[in-house]
């Protein structure tokens, strides 16, 4: 195989494995976002809990949360 | 209003001052009025690269902090009359400077430009944040080699996460021999794997180094691969600057020849 193939081979390869592997800075970016959003809707005591699969070359990502309560908007109208 | 680019790499060195300096003499050579803004603070180069460096009296940091007014941190081109330079500081980096503050500065220049291209530091951290905050588009410069590529592909990645209209690539210091020899990764094998429009494809050439802080002469490849990048730029095309053409048939395997022995 020409280098050049070669290098592409890699690359992909490399990119495959960063694409999936994100790092520290990246999760909690994610859980710090996804509490914001979460905590004008429910009460819960502990932080989202985010898992990510590989699946087929697509990510299955599921967000779990333990609430005890959904909060009361009140100001939202029923219509 | 100008329409504000980012110029950006996830790897240092791979090009940004240069394409930031070169795209702008392309885009007044094109009659378009061109800001050449250098946000990476202490590491600040684009003056040199420019060949102001002579003529900066102020720059963003002195905006900033009110020692002067902006009209007089802006350093006029000597070859171009609508190509101007606002410097960053050289002396430390700034990081009581925020993007919001460099935002209301590009808000009131943007009336009396077409274009403003920011030169972003290497890296995703504060410096990157402030850079791509003010801007609508990006440009990631890149390398055919496999670490840049793979610094591109986390920029492109943070990228996404801010509200830009387009993020294009550029694909410098290409080496036409090398690809037709397939020594070296093919342009479109880039855009493929980084899965985001080219914008320019631009040859690696001494005269780079030779021309350092002047104009590209207009017989270089160099100089055609930009005036082709501007032109994208401009009307938001993908035409590609063939690197190769030189290289293929009988003549262009001798050329390749020569260039390896050299
Ligand atoms: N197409 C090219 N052909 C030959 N040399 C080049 C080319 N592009 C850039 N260079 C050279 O590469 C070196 C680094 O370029 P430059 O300073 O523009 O990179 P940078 O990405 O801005 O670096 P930093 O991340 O440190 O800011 C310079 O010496 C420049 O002349
Ligand atoms: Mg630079």
């Amino acid at each position: 195989m020409k280098k050049n193939k070669l290098q592409v081979v890699k690359a992909k390869d490399l990119l495959g494995r960063d694409r999936f592997s994100v790092d520290d800075d990246f999760y909690n970016l994610l859980i710090k976002d996804l509490n914001s959003v979460l905590k004008e809707y429910f009460e819960f005591r502990n932080l989202p809990i985010v898992d990510m699969v590989k699946n087929n070359g697509e990510l299955n990502v599921t967000i779990t949360l333990k609430a005890y309560n959904i909060k009361n908007f009140k100001a939202l109208s029923k219509t | 209003m100008a329409k504000k680019i980012v110029i950006t790499s996830g790897k240092g060195g791979v090009g940004k001052t240069t394409v930031t300096a070169n795209l702008g003499r392309a885009l007044s050579n094109l009659g378009e009025r061109v800001l050449l803004l250098d946000v990476d603070f202490g590491l600040n180069n684009l003056d040199v690269v420019m060949g102001l460096d002579g003529n900066v009296l102020y720059d963003i940091s002195d905006v900033i902090e009110g020692r002067c007014r902006i009209k007089q941190a802006l350093v006029q081109d000597g070859a171009k009359r609508n190509l101007f330079l606002l410097s960053s500081n050289n002396c430390g980096i700034n990081n009581n400077i925020s993007g919001q503050n460099i935002k209301l500065i590009l808000e009131n220049l943007s009336p009396n430009f077409d274009y403003i291209l920011i030169d972003c530091p290497a890296g995703i951290d504060i410096g990157f944040h402030r850079a791509v905050a003010c801007a609508d588009e990006a440009l990631v410069v890149v390398t055919p080699s496999l670490s840049s590529i793979r610094d591109a592909d986390k920029i492109i990645t943070a990228l996404n996460s801010y509200c830009l209209d387009s993020v294009g690539l550029i694909i410098n210091r290409v080496r036409g021999d090398l690809i037709m020899s397939g020594d070296m990764i093919k342009v479109d094998d880039i855009k493929k794997m980084l899965n985001a429009d080219i914008r320019g494809a631009l040859p690696e050439e001494d005269v780079m180094f030779l021309t350092f802080g002047q104009s590209l002469p207009k017989s270089t490849d160099s100089f055609k691969a930009y005036k082709i990048l501007a032109e994208n730029v401009k009307n938001g095309k993908n035409k590609i600057f063939d690197n190769t053409y030189k290289y293929s048939g009988f003549f262009g395997s001798i050329r390749r020849g020569i260039k390896k022995s050299v």
